[in-house]
């Protein structure tokens, strides 16, 4: 079980409003989700670095030569809402 | 009660790169909104950074700058946050492994030197412009998305806001030496955070720390600084509690406001970025690097005070930039006269670089041509006050100090024959002027000086007069 503080900021932090009824629900699912995660301590990673990449490293660098960025009209084809040549969103504040 | 201030800074320099650092997007400023967008900066599904090369050797030339080791092996993070600054919901920086680390900076206070800890520089990306102006909307831009960061932290290692201006100073200096940023705090291209707390002197634990954002100006830092710790003194004089938070400064009301009222911490939910490999930086290419490395500010403004004999005044006005300090230096082996190329470049050409808002690199009067016109004043051609004329009229004419001697027709009259004949006319039509002379008032000399200039127009050779009035009536 996950308490209900830590839904709450999960909550918060992916700007989700979430009713209060619905929240011992999500309590047990995420607790399930840890639970499940947890399944990987059974593992013996004695000796073994953490791994984030399974590609060989290597040069994957790009020289600095511009290429042609979309259209204006392009870029803004996917915006919910455009104005004045911006994509508008909902009125956010600093 | 009296505390310990403890400063430490966050530097952002954007990277003079001419591409995005993920993206072949152009990096270029103040273009229409959201013409340098692509699949990658624009955050759509499938697109997948590749890392600039410039950018990466930018941000090891920094490094070396400013004595840090470079990983050979640095990783790309993802910072995950719910603003709509940019479009994929994370900013893609380095965390716990960043190319740069441990590095340090020396700067001068009140004649003494300190060194301060560099404690990092990551690069990263920076994120888009949000326009709020709006009646309803904010408005996103997507040009700033991906611009190549390096964010150059310091340990709290300052301790009054003096010195995080001399910090501030030094670091910008060196920048711009080593050509990675303009630094242009008002476009932007620089902007700095600076984090500030108070402890009773002799307590080794720090003092609750508060952010301090939206400086737009290394005075507004100090500004900003000095108004935080009176707040903080004050708070604490009066038992209260410093309570972690970010604070943005206001410029015009001289004053700061809270940022984020939610208590909760900012939980960025850091994580190596699986659409990038690890940034391995072998140590050929950080020889490579070093080799590239121009004379660095300490070094050449201890070469200037040295090898010209200047003063530390006019040091720090001729290495303020490398393209001034190369123009003072080919102005004077080119003239031959160290004094005199520092005196007029100190003078007239920061002049009129002030007046046409221009670089050095295209003003008229080069290098060349102004060692040119200061040969041919030490050389008795023309006079000081001709120079100056000669100096203007090359600005606005672009044309060689020879040439505008010529057609100016202020070349100095040193023919002592020519000249004779002009001072025995001037001691015959003041006639009880020389009487004094010869009874002993030798100020008169000056007199008869005023009257040769007047009478060839500024053109006479003064030295040329003098011989002659001792030759006459002496």
């Amino acid at each position: 079980m996950v308490d209900v503080k830590t839904v709450n900021t999960i909550a918060n932090l992916s700007r989700l409003e979430i009713a209060d009824e619905n929240k011992p629900y999500l309590q047990e699912q995420l607790g399930k989700i840890l639970i499940y995660v947890e399944q990987l301590r059974e593992v013996d990673t004695t000796g073994v670095l953490p791994t984030a990449f399974l590609v060989p490293e290597h040069d994957s660098l790009r020289d600095d030569i511009a290429v042609d960025s979309l259209t204006i009209d392009d870029a803004l084809s996917n915006g919910p809402l455009v104005t004045k040549g911006h994509f508008a969103i909902p009125k956010v504040i600093g | 009660m009296q505390y310990e201030v403890v400063i430490g800074l966050e530097i952002h320099a954007q990277l003079k790169t001419e591409t995005k650092i993920f993206c072949g997007c152009k990096t270029s400023f103040g273009d229409t909104a959201n013409s340098h967008g692509c699949p990658v900066c624009l955050g759509l599904p499938g697109a997948l950074p590749v890392m600039n090369r410039q950018a990466v050797e930018m941000a090891v030339l920094a490094g070396l700058a400013t004595d840090c080791e470079i990983r050979d092996k640095s990783i790309f993070a993802r910072k995950n946050y719910f603003y709509p600054d940019l479009p994929k919901g994370y900013q893609i920086s380095q965390y716990d492994q960043p190319i740069c680390e441990g590095g340090h900076l020396d700067i001068e206070v009140d004649g003494q030197t300190k060194r301060l800890g560099v404690t990092r520089i990551h690069l990263e990306e920076d994120a888009g412009k949000l326009v709020h102006d709006q009646d309803i909307d904010s408005l996103f831009d997507v040009n700033r998305c991906g611009t190549p960061l390096i964010e150059i932290v310091s340990e709290p290692d300052m301790r009054s806001p003096q010195e995080a201006y001399a910090y501030l100073t030094k670091m910008k200096k060196i920048l711009q030496y080593i050509d990675v940023s303009d630094c242009n705090m008002e476009e932007g291209s620089l902007r700095c955070d600076a984090n500030i707390s108070l402890r009773p002197f002799g307590q080794v634990k720090l003092g609750t720390k508060r952010e301090l954002k939206n400086m737009n100006s290394f005075s507004n830092v100090v500004k900003a600084l000095e108004y935080e710790i009176e707040v903080q003194r004050e708070i604490l004089d009066s038992g209260g509690k410093i309570i972690q938070e970010t604070l943005l400064w206001d410029a015009n009301k001289n004053c700061t406001s809270s940022m984020r009222t939610k208590e909760d911490a900012h939980d960025y939910r850091y994580f190596p970025d699986p659409d990038l490999v690890p940034l391995m930086v072998p140590d050929s290419k950080i020889e490579e690097v070093r080799a590239s490395m121009p004379e660095l500010p300490v070094a050449k403004e201890i070469r200037f005070a040295k090898e010209y004999n200047l003063d530390n005044e006019a040091v720090m006005i001729l290495t303020d930039s490398i393209a001034l300090a190369d123009y003072f230096e080919a102005v004077a082996k080119g003239c031959g006269d160290v004094k005199m190329a520092s005196n007029w470049v100190m003078s007239d050409v920061l002049r009129i670089l002030k007046e046409k808002q221009c670089k050095i690199t295209d003003l008229k009067i080069t290098a060349k041509r102004l060692s040119d016109l200061l040969a041919l004043i030490k050389s008795d051609k023309i006079s000081a006050s001709a120079g100056k004329k000669v100096f203007n009229a090359i600005e606005e004419q672009d044309k060689e100090p020879s040439v505008l001697v010529d057609e100016l027709g202020l070349a100095q009259v040193s023919d002592t024959g020519a000249l004779e004949a002009v001072m025995v006319k001037i001691f015959a039509d003041n006639p009880s002027e020389v009487e004094r002379f010869k009874g002993g008032d030798k100020k008169l000399t000056a007199f008869f000086v005023g009257q040769a200039m007047k009478a060839t127009q500024g053109k006479a050779n003064p030295k040329e007069i003098n011989v002659i009035i001792g030759k006459l009536l002496g």
